[in-house]
């Protein structure tokens, strides 16, 4: 099925502009809130159909997408390491030729697709892919910039919160968050009434059979205190033991969010809250419809981390993550931009943090003399699209550079992504461009904003100086000015 | 045994692997040039710029990406065979991991070759021994009819077990040498090796996901059925030899013996270099010693059963090894003994690491390290010295 996007004016006549709602990136993955690269890779593969094989690099979009036993892909999908996807792509492109050449296997157009971070495309994954693309296979190969190696999660708890799951840090004072109910045993929304850093602390990793949570050892955790008459108590963790079973979230919360959640409780005064589960319950480890219990399976030092608390009306419980998956951290790789503190480029008195100037991707994929490259921003999804067709439609290998905007990495609310995705492009920081079989082209050619206006809304950029925001900016203009030439542009 | 059917060639090793690839009609050759084993690829190139193999021949741009396109043509249902040696081998070192972890039956030839530094372009083990864990199957060819025999076979062993195999020849004495071969009918040997088909490839009408992403609550569960898949592949490999040698008349094992029967003393031993071996036997019998000779022809999965049975008689084994793992020994002898181990009858072991970077061994050394050892062995307890020693080196 295809809904109006919108009407756009082509050649003085305005036609309308139609999008497919079919998702080929399915929904319930893991990625953070308001992720430029999951949002990238869903319209990539709206704008191309079911008939297309992908090739994903090691890295975020791998991770949120393909957790055993679950999938997001919809569509034939392959990974299998970081630095490689060019040279697998290839396999695949060659293999369907021979087997459509020797008749094992029916003629149909498939779009072979490479995806990539930055790193698995201009660090670590760039022989491969140089190599594919001088060899001319019919291939499209989508670079997903986040200009770092991310985080796949972020660092902190998630909190299960009325408008979806957000980082302890991110949630205000009045939000409403979602609780136990101690009557009915269900899930309920309650006003957040306060969020307490608690400074730096000794943490514990509590582990059950499929999930982990860091807390400090004064934390409380429901735990079910008798099995036959199902009574729950709070326990702090310095006293939960391996076997106990504390409550979690069930599976219903799981698909929804991707999660699933231990209930929490704030330090108010907990000692007086025994509770015996009511009827009804189905299963043997089932509390209510929305809650059941999992056995912990260790408990041990997780060294020292800043911890925070909130305080809720009324239930004096909220929910937190139980599923914090690994971090890679933020650290910098040769497309993170001049001036980025990331955790290997840290800011500091004597560094600006990014000390070089972003490797030039598309330039060298253009070098390649391939029929396709561009560049593309989520942020312009109709323009994305249009590319994504013409890249899978060129005969021979093309090349799509796509600027995905992380709130993580990049430390802005996951709210602005858009917003900063098209701030990237009118300052010129990430113009939007075409290189068809070496003809230039300007997508997007309007006076450019300051620079500032980008970089300001980035806790990554926050530390920067009048002075080197001046030289951003003059960098930034020149190498715009260099690309208006060469699409001849006066 | 059926009599031997064929016609005698005159085929160089590497060339002699190039001919059973084009008769099993390989789909993709995904490979990058490397000394000794670019022959078998320059050959397969020529074949398929002639029209006489019907492949898609990918140049890649290293042994990392050979390896990864000949996953994707797997994956994708095609058969795919790429070979390679030392460096090489170890740049694709990580690859192999997930070939075998992805159960993607992809074919490759290694022409053993040393390791650098410092460089050398000459044969030794150093290469094989640094993938024994890898979770491929991997043999050792003897000769030039081996390494065409061998390779029909990996195809048919890798496919009937979803397993990648790999098939070791020696550098430059198999890989450059001409030797007299059997060349079977090339229809028998398309029925021995039917076509490959993937259960499951990438294919748009039936999409599946490969090679998803395992937390802690599922890795280990996946490798403990990769390592029931890969024990069992052991059975399927021996029917597959059998099989090939009711139809072709030669008959592989897992542990060749010669001249075994009432031999108390017996070398241990893989590659080319074992039927330089084979003379100082003979010649050592006709002295009136009763010494034979074993080769280890499988050597992942390992033949625990097969190799405690050949030593079952013996009161002294010396394990040949053609590479060093320093501070620690022989590789091969290392894992022979580990395999003995639980066995109840143990022959005293002498290792030598011998013929390193291409340095012959010649009949002569061979008799030597046979009488060294059994002096030694006399002895009540060996001193490491004794039991251990790198032969053959000016100090």
């Amino acid at each position: 099925m295809k809904v109006l996007l919108e009407m756009r004016e082509m050649r003085g006549e305005l036609k309308p502009v139609f999008v497919s709602t079919e998702e080929i990136l399915a929904q319930g993955h893991r990625a953070c809130q308001g992720c430029g690269e999951a949002l990238a890779a869903r319209l990539v593969c709206k704008a191309l159909g079911k008939d297309v094989i992908i090739v994903n690099a090691t890295g975020c979009l791998e991770i949120i997408s393909s957790t055993l036993p679950q999938t997001s892909w919809r569509v034939p999908w392959i990974h299998t390491l970081f630095e490689n996807v060019g040279a697998v792509v290839s396999g695949i492109e060659a293999a369907y030729k021979v087997l459509e050449r020797k008749g094992k296997r029916k003629k149909r157009k498939i779009t072979f697709l490479g995806f990539a971070g930055d790193g698995g495309t201009s660090d670590i994954g760039l022989q491969a892919l140089s190599g594919a693309l001088e060899r001319g296979h019919n291939i499209l190969f989508c670079c997903f910039d986040n200009e770092a190696y991310m985080n796949c999660l972020p660092a902190s708890s998630l909190i299960l919160t009325e408008s979806g799951m957000k980082r302890i840090v991110d949630v205000a004072v009045g939000e409403r968050v979602y609780a136990f109910d101690f009557k009915t045993h269900k899930i309920t929304l309650k006003r957040c009434t306060g969020i307490f850093s608690n400074g730096v602390r000794e943490i514990y990793e509590l582990r059950t059979s499929h999930h982990k949570i860091n807390a400090t050892p004064n934390h409380p955790f429901l735990v079910l205190r008798d099995e036959r008459v199902r009574s729950l108590e709070w326990k702090v963790l310095a006293d939960v033991k391996p076997g106990d079973k504390v409550v979690v979230l069930k599976d219903i919360l799981r698909t929804e969010q991707g999660l699933l959640c231990f209930v929490w409780r704030s330090f108010e005064s907990f000692e007086d809250d025994v509770n015996v589960c009511s009827g009804g319950c189905e299963g043997k480890n089932s509390i209510s419809e929305h809650f059941e219990t999992e056995e912990v399976v260790e408990v041990r030092p997780a060294g020292i981390a800043p911890v925070y608390d909130l305080h809720v009306e009324g239930e004096h419980n909220f929910i937190a993550d139980g599923f914090v998956v690994h971090n890679t951290g933020i650290q910098r790789s040769s497309a993170t931009p001049y001036g980025a503190s990331t955790t290997t480029s840290p800011a500091g008195k004597r560094s600006v943090g990014q000390m070089t100037w972003k490797k030039d991707m598309p330039e060298i994929a253009a070098a390649h003399e391939i029929p396709y490259v561009a560049t593309a921003c989520p942020s312009f999804p109709l323009d994305l699209m249009a590319k994504v067709r013409k890249g899978a439609a060129a005969e021979g290998p093309a090349y799509i550079h796509i600027l995905s905007a992380c709130p993580t990495g990049w430390r802005f609310p996951p709210n602005l992504t858009i917003e900063i995705g098209r701030l990237a492009v009118e300052t010129g920081v990430f113009p939007l461009y075409e290189v068809e079989n070496g003809e230039y082209r300007l997508n997007f050619d309007r006076p450019l904003k300051p620079v500032r206006e980008y970089l300001m809304k980035q806790g990554r950029f926050k530390h920067l100086t009048d002075e080197v925001i001046e030289k951003i900016e003059e960098r930034v203009r020149e190498k715009y000015e260099r690309l208006r030439e060469k699409a001849g542009v006066k | 045994m059926p009599a031997v059917k064929g016609r005698v060639v005159g085929l160089e090793g590497s060339h002699a692997v190039s001919e059973a690839v084009r008769m099993v009609d390989v789909d993709v050759i995904a490979a990058y040039p490397i000394t000794p084993q670019t022959h078998i690829v320059e050959r397969l190139a020529e074949m398929v710029a002639n029209g006489e193999l019907d492949a898609e021949f990918i140049c890649v741009e290293s042994e990392h990406s050979a390896m990864s396109a000949c996953i994707g043509a797997s994956a994708a249902g095609a058969r795919a065979f790429t070979c390679t040696a030392a460096q090489g081998l170890e740049l694709m070192h990580e690859v192999l991991y997930v070939a075998s972890g992805m159960r993607f039956p992809v074919v490759m030839v290694v022409a053993n070759r040393a390791l650098s530094a410092p460089l050398s372009i000459w044969c030794d083990h150093s290469d094989a021994m640094a993938v024994r864990d890898v979770s491929w199957i991997q043999m050792f060819a003897e000769n030039n009819q081996e390494a065409f025999d061998l390779t029909v076979c990996a195809f048919r062993i890798a496919e009937s077990v979803f397993f990648p195999a790999m098939l070791h020849m020696d550098g430059f004495y198999l890989s450059h040498v001409i030797e007299d071969l059997i060349l079977p009918d090339e229809e028998e040997v398309r029925n021995f090796v039917p076509d490959y088909e993937h259960p499951l490839p990438l294919d748009p009408e039936k999409p599946v996901s490969m090679g998803c992403f395992a937390p802690p609550y599922i890795y280990p569960e996946i490798k403990k059925a990769q390592e029931v898949a890969f024990e069992a592949a052991k059975a399927k490999i021996k029917d597959v030899w059998k099989e090939f040698a009711e139809i072709f008349g030669r008959q592989y094992n897992a542990v060749e013996t010669y001249r075994m029967e009432d031999a108390s003393v017996a070398m241990l031993i893989m590659g080319s270099v074992s039927e330089t071996a084979m003379l100082a036997v003979d010649e050592l019998r006709s002295e009136g010693k009763d010494v034979g000779l074993l080769r280890l022809r499988l050597w992942r999965p390992f033949p625990f059963e097969e190799l405690r049975d050949a030593v079952r008689n013996l009161d002294l084994l010396i394990v040949i090894d053609r590479s060093i793992s320093h501070g620690m020994g022989g590789p091969v002898c290392a894992e022979v003994k580990s395999a003995l181990y639980e066995a109840r009858h143990r022959p005293k072991i002498v290792s030598f690491i011998a013929g390193l970077g291409g340095r012959d061994i010649t009949v002569k050394d061979f008799k030597d390290m046979f009488n060294a050892a059994i002096e030694r062995s006399t002895k009540e307890e060996m001193r490491r010295t004794e039991a251990f020693e790198m032969w053959g080196i000016r100090e």
